[in-house]
């Protein structure tokens, strides 16, 4: 019995062994410390919002003002920008966050918000959806969307928590 | 309704040990600016609307399309990707055991490897409209093929001959349809989910899923659903943020426990209920009340009494009131996490319809009025390579009469304490790798049936 | 790792409304509907953790009647009809209703009124086997006595009138393959036990 048992720890470690692979590759940060502006469209009238409330949003928990739900817009998984985000707004790496989108779908609550190809074609949606946000780095803004205070601090304010 | 993470942010400020163990009743600071049901926000009368025209200027061609069919679809509450409203995906698993028993009784636990697909999980969602979203989850399965009738404990064998192949045999499965559910959301606070659900309670029975939890094989006291799985009837939940804590509920009434989910046999109906509290300050931490009550029936037969005109009753094999409650804790930070829950559940049998109970040595009788009561603790690791994690689980289950009887029928659950230990590697979110070890004694059992066990599982999501 | 995160706020005080959902958990916590000093029904008394009916009454589905009492009477030991299914009947005193006209004997001596011409227990009450063996078939009434506790022959006063000392409860002994009621099956235990004769058990503790 022990050496049958001993083997099949074996067999099972090396299969195991063979099924892992090298440490997934991140995609490559931002190489400069740089804030992301969480924006809503210019019309809205949101001007601050805690941390805690983007993350609740960018988790995929329904939360609204003024009568309006939020709707959140994000970047591909492998975006630098949406993994700057992901470890900045939720504390996420990028395994962490594409195990949590699988779990949350296991347990039946719910998809991941939408991705959009561009920072440009974002900032386009959340001029124009009522409710949308998303974020952009601070030197793709335009008056058509603006940029909300978290925690009341400005995006370049250097206690601003949304920076990598 | 969670939202629960591996967060990787470093404390912000460390908390005592006495605020730790009132973390359900901690929030953070509000904001100063006029606070609303779903946060911290600050708002001042809409700017005037500015010209989009410079801007969408500056959109390719294929982006201007694509902006047009994204402002085209309804913005629901979790938009629904490019596509199709409908998404398929789902999760399977395999597993691989092997038992060492000093002993078995007849062919449990079984010596030889066991190589199994457990579960062939689909998932079907759909957001209908704003608001409105509907969600079905079917597991195809080989049952009942190889099961055991538990009425005449023979074998069930489905075995035809496939029209489609030269009428050669071939055995044909079944699906057990998980749930199927309408949800109507109002609010972040208020929504209503109406059908076939998962009962909102503890960690485990949502996170249900092979990929999602972190062992192969569930605790042994959520198998025996001192709270049922699922429910079929109406649910109210919701949430709301206050400062950094989230508050959250779950109300439940349905047709309560029963083998039949499309009837209620006992025209009786069952109420449940959970609390929960989620701070993000400490990573996350999460800690829940759940209860549930209603009376649980099986019916046997109807019997005719005689008479002029004669008389049809039901006979109850097993009825009973039941009242049982839950809590869970649940704790991440920085890879660490932190799970346990703990159940216990009353019953309180009607007259005449107790539960039948035999086995070896053991006088046959009825299973009198219990609480069986059942816990399980792990703990976990996730280490910064190949995302291997380590993990301990340790779980004991008593089921609260006849202690030390070994019985085969009736009364076929067992008092049990269990220690496990292994690995669980995500290479890829999509798949989890799982190697464990485990201890299992019977406290109190006649018979030593203390069997150590090996299983690895290969669980993966589509 | 962001390296810039602003330090958190002191956290607020527990609300009104914690605290009610702290009291409530604990307050409902609690409550019981399990009464410790009467967990099995009347008619039965705890014994070895399981429930078991009283001396003098008798298993019958899932709870306890007089054991003196026919099974085909009602829980609450009311008499059958006369000259109806189990009515009492001898050579003097025969069965009267025309639905139930065949005085059988049960294995205890006990004679009882039953009806005839069946082709199987699907023809007969419930709990009722049909006996095709005779010149006529009639439906045999189920076994009484049977599942009572008993430490010897003496309890067993019914048809169970066997009292095994393995399982410590009264058994219809001699029995045939076919012969014992609805859910019960002929055991040879003789055969783990000599001397001990063929018995009716409740199938399901028979292992395969």
């Amino acid at each position: 019995m022990r050496a049958s048992r001993s083997s099949f720890v074996v067999s099972i470690a090396l299969l195991v062994a063979a099924l892992l692979g090298p440490p997934e590759r991140t995609a490559a940060a931002p190489t400069s410390p740089t804030p992301l502006a969480v924006i809503v469209g210019a019309s809205s009238r949101v001007q601050e919002l805690s941390h805690a409330l983007v993350r609740r949003i960018f988790l995929g928990e329904q939360a609204a003002a003024d009568g309006v739900t939020f709707v959140p817009f994000n970047y591909a998984p492998s975006d630098p920008l949406r993994i700057a985000f992901d470890l900045a707004a939720l504390g996420f790496s990028p395994d962490a966050a594409g195990r949590y989108w699988v779990d949350r779908r296991i347990r039946g609550q719910g998809l991941p918000p939408r991705t959009v190809p561009s920072a440009t074609l974002l900032r386009a949606v959340i001029a124009r959806l009522p409710g949308a946000i998303g974020y952009l780095p601070p030197s793709m803004l335009t008056p058509e969307v603006r940029a909300v205070r978290i925690d009341g601090l400005p995006h370049d304010d250097p206690d601003y928590p949304l920076a990598d | 309704m969670t939202g629960r993470s591996t967060p990787t942010i470093p404390a912000r400020r460390p908390v005592n040990a006495a605020l730790l163990l009132l973390l359900s009743c901690l929030t953070g600071r509000a904001s100063a600016q006029a606070p609303d049901a779903d946060g911290t926000l600050t708002m001042t009368e809409p700017a005037a609307p500015t010209p989009a025209v410079e801007a969408t200027n500056t959109l390719s061609a294929s982006e201007q399309t694509e902006l047009a069919a994204l402002l085209a679809q309804p913005a629901t509450i979790v938009p629904a990707s490019d596509g199709p409203s409908l998404h398929l995906y789902g999760f399977g698993d395999m597993l691989v055991m092997k038992s060492f028993p000093k002993r078995s009784i007849g062919v449990f636990p079984p010596k030889s490897v066991i190589m199994a697909v457990g579960n062939v999980n689909l998932y079907a969602a759909a957001d209908l409209t704003h608001g409105l979203s509907s969600l079905l989850e079917v597991r195809f399965t080989y049952l009942p093929n190889g099961s055991i009738d538990p009425n005449s404990f023979e074998p069930v064998n489905t075995t035809v001959f496939d029209y489609a192949d030269w009428n050669r045999p071939t055995q044909w499965g079944g699906i057990v349809l998980e749930r199927f559910h309408l949800d109507y959301s109002y609010s972040g606070l208020l929504n209503l989910r109406l059908g076939q659900f998962l009962t909102p309670y503890g960690i485990w029975n949502v996170d249900h899923g092979s990929p999602t939890v972190i062992p192969p094989i569930k605790p042994y006291v959520i198998g025996e659903q001192l709270l049922p799985t699922r429910q079929t009837g109406f649910q109210l939940f919701g949430s709301t943020l206050l400062g950094e804590t989230t508050l959250g509920y779950a109300l439940t009434l349905s047709n309560g426990r029963g083998d039949i989910q499309y009837l209620d046999i006992d025209q009786n109906k069952a109420l449940g209920f959970r609390l929960y509290a989620s701070y993000g300050g400490l990573g996350e931490l999460i800690a829940g009340f759940s209860g549930y009550t209603g009376i649980s029936s099986r019916e046997q037969r109807y019997e005719i009494a005689p008479g002029n005109p004669p008389t049809i009753h039901s006979a109850w094999e097993d009825s009973f009131r039941e009242l049982a409650f839950g809590g869970d804790l649940l704790w991440e930070w920085r890879g660490f996490r932190f799970q346990a829950e703990l159940i216990a559940a009353q019953r309180k049998y009607r007259d005449a319809s107790r539960k039948l109970a035999s086995g070896f040595g053991t006088r046959a009788g009825f299973l009198p009025d219990h609480v069986a009561w059942g816990t399980y603790a792990l703990v976990a690791y996730r280490l910064p390579w190949f995302n291997v994690m380590p993990f301990f689980v340790v779980e004991h289950f008593d089921r609260g009469y006849a202690r030390g009887q070994l019985l085969v029928f009736g009364g076929n659950t067992v008092n049990l304490l269990a220690v496990r230990g292994g690995l669980n590697v995500r290479p890829v979110p999509q798949l989890a790798l799982k190697l464990q070890y485990s201890h299992i004694w019977f406290p109190g059992s006649v018979l030593d049936l203390a069997a150590p066990n090996l299983s690895f599982q290969a669980a993966w999501a589509f | 790792m962001p390296s810039s995160l602003r330090r958190a706020p002191r956290p607020a005080p527990p609300t009104r409304g914690c605290v009610a959902i702290m009291v409530l958990a604990v307050g409902l916590a609690g409550a019981c509907i399990v009464d410790d000093d009467a967990r099995c029904s009347p008619k039965q008394f705890l014994d070895d953790g399981l429930c078991r009916c009283i001396e003098g009454t008798m298993q019958v589905g899932n709870g306890c009647v007089a054991s003196v009492l026919d099974a085909s009477m009602d829980a609450d030991g009311g008499a059958a009809p006369e000259g109806g299914l189990g009515a009492t009947c001898s050579a003097e005193a025969p069965c009267t209703s025309p639905a139930y006209p065949s005085c059988q004997v049960a294995p205890s001596g006990a004679h009882y009124c039953t009806s005839t011409g069946c082709t199987g227990a699907s023809d007969c009450p419930s709990g009722h086997a049909c006996v095709t063996t005779g010149a006529t078939s009639y439906c045999r009434r189920p076994y009484t006595g049977q599942g009572i506790p008993c430490e010897s022959t003496a309890t067993c006063t019914g048809d169970a009138r066997f009292c095994s000392s393995f399982l410590r409860t009264c058994l219809v002994p001699d029995c045939t393959e076919g012969s014992c009621d609805p859910g019960y099956t002929c055991f040879a235990a003789g055969e783990f036990m000599p001397g001990t004769p063929n018995v009716c058990v409740k199938s399901e503790i028979l292992s395969r």
